[in-house]
């Protein structure tokens, strides 16, 4: 399952966090700049996946703004973790419209209500944009009438 | 979403325009304070404040900062009736809210059951996810049947909603399997995969609910859900028959691809020549031959994501589905490997680990690109490439293999694999050395290369295989042996792994490099010449040397007492002692030196067999959340569990023995009394000493009257022989430490007395310098380590009117010494007993049970007995006995304490429960049952066992 999911930027900000265990805030703020030290020493001739602390890690960089997964080593396929990240990314965008990092700075509920469409207690529940994003834009609407 | 609050962004602003850490600490502190300061005033707040305030307390929890107080405020913000304010009450409970809060979970439980149970699919949802966020236990008591009804019986409930309980009920099962019955989900789970127009999204839960499940349970109760994830797996692969919105950059829905995938490989594969079998055939093929490389660089990434699963499939099925694609992935395999995207040639070399058993020698061709992403610049791909080296050697390669990585740690390899390449070259060098020369070369140059890594099982493994096992070793090796360390120790500068090495076998071995016309002197001043600069470890096995060299060759003799001397001033205690034992035993005439250092015999078979190193690497693998290794994950744990399986069976040696005994017990008439107390079934039953194997009865003991005095008190003789050697003896022990002193005294005055200590399994002994006199005094320092303890032998060594006399004695240090009683009600106490007699399978549990002898005179009454039995746990084995029902009815007594001691290499104490219970019986006086637990090691059940026998029986 996946254990956490990271919006760090480098500056080692946490922009977001979502933990599916319970860590305490000194584990977490080492934890976190544990990795994001590890994925900025790496270069982009280097692979996306890293071991760190019984953790597998897959992370992906946009612009200032790496997204970091953290899974059980017994899982596989990387590969499609990777590309979750990106379609993660891409629904942000689809919603937010050029999403950056303030976007998910000043909307963190909104951020985090999108995450939990996609992401449940550690199991990738939804994958297309549109049924991720309903729920989301039917509350906008209400909220506007 | 009406979430526009402006003190919120205001704050976040603030945050962002910190210039440094400080800046930020301090507005982060003064937002803290006024949150603090709103809550706690009597004012009620509006809920939009309270919404506004507790999205700041998340946004700084996230920030880092510990956020003690408002756990309330958020959890009652479920309560709400308005949307925003109730989502940020579910968000901010699932965060900010620690599990081990137990009453909010239990105050709000009916709310989130309201919210279960509703109509609206959006407050549905806010509950179960924020249930499965971290599943706490009061709310998992309070919901789990309300989320398996949602998530398995089709009811009203939307796809939406029941792909969310699927999540939230896998999640809950998870963290407490007892509670959940997997087998009545079988049903269910299988229906879902029957519908008709299904949501993909509901697909993608369902199965990762499969997944799941399979995981921990057993897979076959949902074995006929394979035809169906073929069939949709058909569906969307071969098809395309999925709505369009599922498709990323074309490709249909391939998060659920993978997951199916993933999914069948759970299960046995479909029979040939079924339509199963087929279609799988034709999805596998069409995977692996059909998938080809776009522009896309995310179409790409997901179509290798599913090619992975489906090579993990065939490679699972081990062949019976598509075997004819073995070849296509290997092939497929060897491209990744070698292309420049980091990312597959990362998965193409963990994915070769997984085909190491169904390709054979095949992968023997890509030997030369694995060596190469050994010295690959990511880290990563390194790891998996040491990995993949290690799996793949054979006879053939083996020596190929060592050398690259040999070559390698000599030149380029880093500090963060150098463990685990030394600990990779150590094994397969030990298991393909057809030439045994060859090894010894490939570890003399390892160590020299990386001895720095080369930890202590290593090097002793390294030893034992010189010495040989169980028949004496060969000679031809030692012989090689010996003279390669003697060339390399000649050198100036040697690492000190290699010095204590050489010094043990040269000096084992003397005799065949003397044979070689090299002078002992010549030996001795080689490893002499290591002596100043070594640390404390390689002296110690130096002076080992120096003794078996010279009493091997009288003519160094002096030069070795020299050194020892020197060595008995030395501050290490260790070296301290060895130099003045070793002095002593050189003075002594030639006789005793020579009997008592002889040649080492070959180690056991056991020890060949429980290779410590193959050990750690299944070690590294199994333990939790420590340095894990994936790749070697599923083959190492397999091997494990038959080894730990093995070394389980040898443990419980003699299985007859506890048939007999546990038929024993079912066969007493007294059993009915106690039914469901005592222990008859599960692993760690441990059978009572029978009377020889009971040490502490032996008349062998010549003190055994002392020592049944002394073993319940700190002072007294343990030797009383007034005509011979009295000993006077007094101890303290606090914990698992303690100190012992000794006075001795004859009719004569003693001199020149020493002391020895053996037979001390599980306690280690310090003896501290004897301090001499007419009636000489030493002291000991004792430190308990592990619960198998037997009686410990102290060899006293002396001088009486100029003779040389020895006396032995036991020394009274046993289990109970250890031992601090625990207080406790007797409802927890039953508690646990009966936790420990229930559990079948918990490795920590030791359960001991048996009917004593009552040996008290018959006109003795029975509860008498049981209250010297009382007086007897509570006084003299240190635990705190109390009775049952009350002591003026007295029918049982039980009694409570924990072991303390401090394994090695451990940094923390442990404290071992034992829990012991003497009960009377309904139908005789002629016996009494007892009931021991403990935790750590059987042995101290028996050794519990052992001591009421010796007072009671």
């Amino acid at each position: 399952m996946i254990n956490f999911i990271l919006m760090v930027n480098k500056q080692g900000q946490t922009r977001l966090a979502q933990y599916f265990q319970f860590l305490s805030v000194k584990e977490r703020m080492t934890l976190e700049g544990e990795l994001i030290r590890k994925c900025l020493s790496r270069s982009e001739t280097q692979c996306s996946f890293l071991e760190h602390r019984g953790y597998k890690i897959i992370y992906r960089r946009y612009a200032s703004l790496y997204f970091i997964i953290g899974m059980d080593l017994e899982e596989e396929n990387e590969m499609a973790y990777l590309e979750f990240i990106h379609n993660l990314v891409e629904t942000l965008d689809k919603y937010f419209e050029n999403v950056c990092e303030l976007d998910i700075m000043f909307n963190i509920e909104k951020a985090h209500y999108i995450l939990e469409e996609m992401v449940m207690n550690g199991q990738i529940v939804e994958t297309n944009k549109t049924q991720i994003l309903a729920p989301i834009h039917v509350l906008d609407k209400a909220k506007d009438e | 979403m009406s979430t526009n609050m402006r003190g919120l962004n205001t704050f976040i602003t603030d945050i962002r325009h910190c210039s440094n850490k400080e800046q930020e600490e301090k507005r982060v502190e003064k937002e803290l304070q006024k949150i603090r300061g709103k809550f706690t005033s009597q004012k009620g707040l509006a809920g939009y404040q309270k919404k506004k305030y507790v999205w700041k307390l998340l946004y700084i929890y996230i920030l880092g900062y510990e956020v003690d107080f408002g756990q309330q405020e958020c959890a009652f913000l479920i309560n709400s009736s308005k949307f925003s304010e109730k989502y940020t009450g579910y968000v901010a409970t699932s965060i900010l809210v620690s599990e081990k809060t137990h009453d909010l979970f239990t105050q709000v439980a009916s709310s989130i059951r309201n919210d279960l149970q509703s109509v609206n699919e959006i407050n549905q949802s806010l509950a179960l996810t924020m249930v499965g966020t971290q599943a706490p236990q009061e709310l998992v008591n309070a919901l789990h049947q309300d989320v398996q009804k949602l998530a398995l019986t089709e009811s009203r409930s939307t796809f939406h909603v029941r792909k969310k309980a699927c999540a939230c009920l896998l999640r809950m099962y998870r963290k407490y399997q007892d509670k959940f019955q997997p087998s009545q989900w079988a049903q269910g789970i299988s229906q879902m995969f029957e519908s008709r127009h299904p949501s993909l999204g509901f697909m993608t839960a369902a199965t990762s609910l499969l997944v799941g499940t399979c995981q921990l349970d057993n897979p076959s109760i949902f074995e006929d859900c394979t035809p169906k994830l073929i069939k949709l797996l058909h569906k969307i692969a071969i098809q395309k028959d999925s709505p369009g919105d599922y498709n990323y950059y074309a490709t249909p829905a391939p998060w659920l691809q993978v997951k199916i995938l993933k999914a069948l490989s759970f299960f046995s594969p479909p029979p040939p020549s079924t339509d199963s079998h087929r279609q799988l055939t034709e999805c596998l093929t069409k995977i692996i031959k059909k998938t080809e490389v776009t522009k896309s660089i995310n179409k790409n990434n997901v179509d290798h994501g599913i090619l992975f699963e489906a090579a993990n499939l065939v490679i699972t099925y081990n062949g019976a589905v598509g075997m004819e694609l073995k070849n296509d992935i290997l092939k497929l395999l060897g491209i990744f490997i070698s292309v420049k995207e980091p990312n597959l040639r990362y998965l193409g070399l963990e994915t070769m680990c997984k085909f190491v058993k169904l390709a054979g020698d095949s992968l023997e061709d890509h030997l030369n690109t694995i060596f190469k992403s050994l010295r690959d610049n990511d880290i990563s791909i390194r790891k998996r490439a040491l990995d993949l080296l290690y799996l793949i050697s054979s006879p053939n390669t083996s020596q190929r293999i060592v050398e690259e990585l040999l070559s390698y740690a000599e030149n380029g390899a880093d500090l963060q694999i150098k463990d685990d390449l030394v600990l990779k070259i150590a094994i397969l060098s030990e298991k393909f050395a057809d030439n045994l020369y060859w090894y010894i070369d490939v570890v003399v140059r390892m160590i020299n290369s990386s001895g720095d890594f080369v930890t202590e099982d290593i090097w002793f493994r390294i030893i034992q295989i010189i010495v040989g096992f169980q028949k004496e070793g060969n000679p031809e090796l030692q012989k090689y042996a010996a003279t390669k360390l003697y060339s390399q120790l000649s050198m100036p500068h040697v690492h000190e792994t290699l010095i204590c090495i050489g010094a043990f076998i040269i000096s084992e071995y003397s005799q065949m490099l003397v044979e070689q016309n090299k002078e002992p002197q010549k030996l001795f001043d080689i490893l002499n010449k290591h002596y100043t600069f070594s640390t404390e470890r390689s002296r110690q096995m130096l002076l080992n040397a120096f003794i078996k060299l010279a009493s091997k060759y009288p003519e160094l003799k002096d030069q070795a007492i020299m050194i020892c001397q020197i060595a008995g001033e030395h501050f290490d205690p260790d070296i301290q002692q060895r130099g003045i034992e070793y002095f002593s035993l050189l003075m002594e005439d030639d006789k005793l030196l020579n009997q008592i250092v002889v040649k080492m015999p070959p180690y056991s078979e056991q020890v060949q067999l429980n290779n410590p190193l193959t050990k750690r690497i299944y070690g590294m693998v199994l333990n939790p959340k420590e340095q894990k290794d994936p790749t070697l994950l599923n083959q190492a744990r397999i091997q494990a569990n038959q080894e730990i399986a093995m070394a389980e069976q040898r443990l419980q040696s003699k299985p007859e023995q506890l048939q007999k005994h546990l038929s024993w017990l079912k066969a007493c008439p007294y059993l009915n009394q106690f039914q469901g107390q005592i222990a008859l079934e599960g692993v760690n039953i441990m059978v009572p000493p029978s009377p020889d194997d009971n040490n502490l009865k032996s008349p062998s003991i010549s003190n055994i009257n002392e020592i049944k005095l002394l073993l319940t008190s700190q002072i007294g003789k343990i030797v009383d022989k007034p005509d011979d050697l009295v000993v006077q003896y007094k101890s303290e022990i606090n914990g698992h430490l303690g100190k012992i002193s000794f006075q001795f005294e004859a009719k004569s005055p003693i001199q020149n007395l020493s002391i020895l200590v053996s037979q001390t399994n599980g306690m280690l002994f310090n003896i501290l310098p004897v301090k001499q006199g007419d009636f000489p005094q030493v002291m000991m320092q004792v430190l308990s380590y592990d619960g198998n303890m037997t009686l410990p032998i102290a060899s006293v060594f002396y001088e009486e009117n100029g003779q040389q006399k020895k006396r032995e004695f036991h020394l009274p240090i046993y289990t109970n010494k250890f031992v601090q009683p625990v207080d406790m009600p007797y409802d927890k106490f039953t508690k646990f007993f009966d936790d420990f007699t229930n559990n079948l399978v918990n490795p920590n549990y030791f359960k001991l049970d048996t009917f004593i002898r009552n040996t008290a005179p018959s006109n003795i009454p029975m509860s008498e007995v049981l209250k010297k039995a009382g007086g007897l746990l509570s006084v003299g084995l240190n635990l705190k006995a109390q009775p049952f029902p009350s002591l003026e009815n007295l029918q049982m007594i039980w009694a409570c304490g924990q072991l303390i001691i401090k394994p090695p290499e451990q940094n923390n104490i442990l404290n071992l429960p034992i829990m012991v219970v003497i009960s009377s019986l309904d139908q005789t006086t002629e016996f009494l049952r007892v009931g021991i637990r403990c935790g750590g090691n059987g042995e101290i059940a028996k050794n519990y066992l052992k001591l009421i026998m010796l007072y009671l029986g």
